[in-house]
């Protein structure tokens, strides 16, 4: 086993990946930007590595800064996270060149199922079905349409080297889809440095749903279970559940033989998830591979009991599964919230910013993974994900009613989040009943949030009255801009609130 | 003290004199029964008839407002004393400024001067934290200055565009 990891990533994740290793007696190797020297990973960190400046191509998307991070600090391994370098061949290559155990796929295998189009051909030559779409990156707004038109609108444009809803457009009709193009192309370029997009018809009201895979490198390869990401907004997952929401008997078990065959096709080593789209009529769609730890892996870590970074870590050190398929089993519900800070009532702009206040929940059958603490600067170089909350309950309604109750518990101040929008979804009648596909959220956003409880405004304005203090409507209290330290002074409240 | 507060659409006139004996919370002329205090710098619990409210509250954007925040929802709230009330001073009639939601940057613009803008047409694109977004004009009309250049660094609430 390896006696030194570095982990190269930032925020929850970076935190997340620390965590298993303590708990395996390792010792992590934060690495971090200049934006990042006072984030919750440094400051939690018992060896630290600054990697450059703030813009991530200079520091967490540098291939030779990471490297020579891990050599420096004498790690032996390396965890990518997910985002930044996490599915770039280059760094399984560099790490192997480094002499550096990549804890993840071979580049061969991230390669082969890095291309969303070459993923799918392997997949269909797995028997597996795809969507119908284009094989190529798309070559003009003229070839783009001239393949929409053959497979029928609504098409979806996607970006190849993508995920996390960068470069996606869901398009109508003819005439959106060059100004489409242009926008997915942009963002595509942005985000992985590679503006090609790809089209496939889209599939309407459709479920996404998922599969974990964990394949070691003795030729095991075995699923997890799914996962249920269908509440999105703009291809972005905003909630994941496991189980999947009124999954017919025997399908887990059918697209987890699916997942296991792609994977295995591909030559896959370590955690991966394959995502399918299900219809209406439970009929799956091969979508991509992604080739990394997910952002919601704590639902199947609670659902599974399994430690999905322990066991990433054992697999990479050469150990073989010491679990069959159907040693695994599946207890209760999980759910996991992602804290965004962007605001809601301001069509989900990113808000970065100081966090002034930061009340966390606790209790029964719930877990955080959260990057943030009271005080910190939000930066705005990167993904604004600030914290994942997840419940976990015996059944759905048990773990929906735990996490109904930590969202009460939870407050951010100083920042807009988009806390409110997980009340609002986990109090929606809707949801709750489980009736639920990747145009839901889309459809809670078109209609007007419930009104606030009359009896709440009236306190609020008491309390507002009072926290505006003695010091009139422009007085310190509510004053902007300084620190809340002095613009709340405790003396002159004392006077106002007890006399 | 009496105050005006304005939040999530209505307005409620508080008078609070809470030094005296009994403190005295009225709202909208009614009594209002509220046991209040103040737990921390920016903490008020409240039980009003036996009901239990926490309030974490932080100031606004602009003097006057706060915002308040609690389990049951947040809202923005703006605190006016009625003795200095006075008129917001009016903008040019029919002008509208677009501003930038969050920092960012200037990506391009998808309108020109003098263009005619219908409610809710993208006016320009805004790359911030990763993501491109179409900033819209709120209102139809013509767009009639662009205020930051294609690639330009604009903090929040600078001014983009004028919209007649």
């Amino acid at each position: 086993m390896f006696r030194k990891i570095l982990i190269a990533n930032r925020g929850e994740i970076a935190l997340r990946l620390a965590r298993a290793c303590r708990d395996l007696g390792i010792a992590p190797v934060a690495v971090f930007s200049e934006a990042d020297r006072e984030a919750l990973h440094v400051l939690r960190a018992t060896e630290a590595v600054g990697i450059g400046p703030a813009p991530p191509r200079e520091s967490y998307l540098n291939v030779e800064r990471v490297i020579a991070a891990a050599r420096q600090t004498g790690a032996e391994a390396l965890h990518p996270g997910y985002g930044f370098l996490s599915e770039n061949p280059a760094l399984p290559a560099a790490c192997a060149a480094a002499g550096i155990v990549f804890i993840g796929p071979p580049a061969a295998a991230m390669e082969r199922l890095g291309s969303k189009t070459a993923a799918r051909a392997l997949a269909r030559s797995c028997g597996v079905p795809v969507v119908p779409g284009t094989v190529n990156g798309l070559k003009s707004a003229d070839e783009a349409r001239a393949r929409a038109a053959e497979f029928g609108y609504p098409v979806m444009l996607k970006a190849a080297a993508g995920g996390g809803g960068k470069g996606m457009r869901l398009v109508h009709r003819a005439e959106d889809l060059g100004p489409a193009l242009e926008l997915a192309a942009a963002e595509a370029l942005s985000a992985f440095g590679d503006g090609a997009v790809y089209l496939e018809k889209a599939v309407l009201r459709p479920r996404h749903v998922e599969i974990q895979v964990l394949a070691d490198q003795h030729g095991n390869c075995i699923h997890l279970g799914e996962r249920e990401c269908s509440v999105q907004r703009r291809h972005q997952k905003v909630i994941e559940e496991s189980p999947a929401l009124r999954l017919p008997a025997g399908l887990r078990e059918r697209m987890g033989a699916a997942a296991v065959a792609v994977c295995q096709a591909a030559g896959y080593v370590n955690a991966g998830t394959v995502e399918f789209l299900l219809d209406a009529e439970n009929r799956f769609y091969f979508l991509e591979v992604n080739t990394r730890l997910q952002v919601e892996h704590p639902v199947t870590e609670l659902v599974t009991g399994l430690d999905l970074v322990q066991r990433q870590i054992a697999v990479a050190a050469g150990e073989p599964l010491d679990l069959r398929q159907e040693d695994v089993t599946w207890r209760g519900h999980a759910i996991e919230c992602r804290l965004y800070a962007e605001d809601p009532e301001q069509n989900f702009f990113p808000s970065p910013g100081r966090i002034t206040r930061l009340v966390t929940p606790a209790g029964p059958g719930l877990r955080e993974d959260s990057g943030i603490y009271e005080g910190w600067n939000v930066p705005l170089e990167y993904d604004p994900l600030l914290s994942k909350l997840i419940a976990w309950g015996e059944d759905r309604a048990q773990a929906l009613a735990r996490m109904r109750r930590a969202l009460a518990e939870y407050h951010i101040g100083g920042i807009r989040s988009n806390l409110p929008l997980f009340r609002r979804i986990l109090d929606d009648p809707e949801f709750a009943a489980g009736d639920v596909d990747t145009s839901y959220l889309a459809r809670l956003l078109a209609t007007a949030p419930p009104a606030l409880d009359g009896n709440w405004l009236r306190a609020a304005a008491l309390a507002a009255a009072a926290g505006a203090g003695g010091n009139g409507a422009n007085g310190s209290a509510a004053s902007a801009g300084g620190p809340p330290a002095s613009a709340w002074r405790r003396a002159a409240w004392r006077e106002e609130i007890l006399g | 003290m009496r105050r005006l507060v304005a939040i999530a659409g209505h307005t409620f006139a508080v008078e609070l004199d809470l030094a005296s004996e009994p403190p005295v919370a009225r709202l909208d002329g009614e009594p209002a029964d509220a046991d209040l205090r103040r737990v921390d710098a920016r903490t008020v619990s409240l039980l009003v008839a036996g009901r239990a409210y926490t309030f974490y509250l932080e100031p606004g954007e602009a003097p006057g407002q706060l915002h308040v925040g609690g389990s049951a929802g947040n809202a923005s709230a703006s605190i006016t004393d009625p003795r200095r009330q006075r008129r917001e001073p009016e903008g040019e009639a029919g002008t509208l400024r677009l501003t930038a939601p969050m920092a960012g940057r200037v990506v391009r613009w998808l309108a020109a001067p003098g263009d005619e803008l219908a409610a809710g047409q993208a006016v320009l694109v805004l790359e911030a934290m990763k993501m491109q977004n179409e900033v819209r004009s709120p209102k139809a009309g013509r767009l009639s200055a662009c205020l930051a250049a294609a690639g330009e660094a604009v903090a929040p609430g600078a001014a983009l565009a004028e919209i007649e």
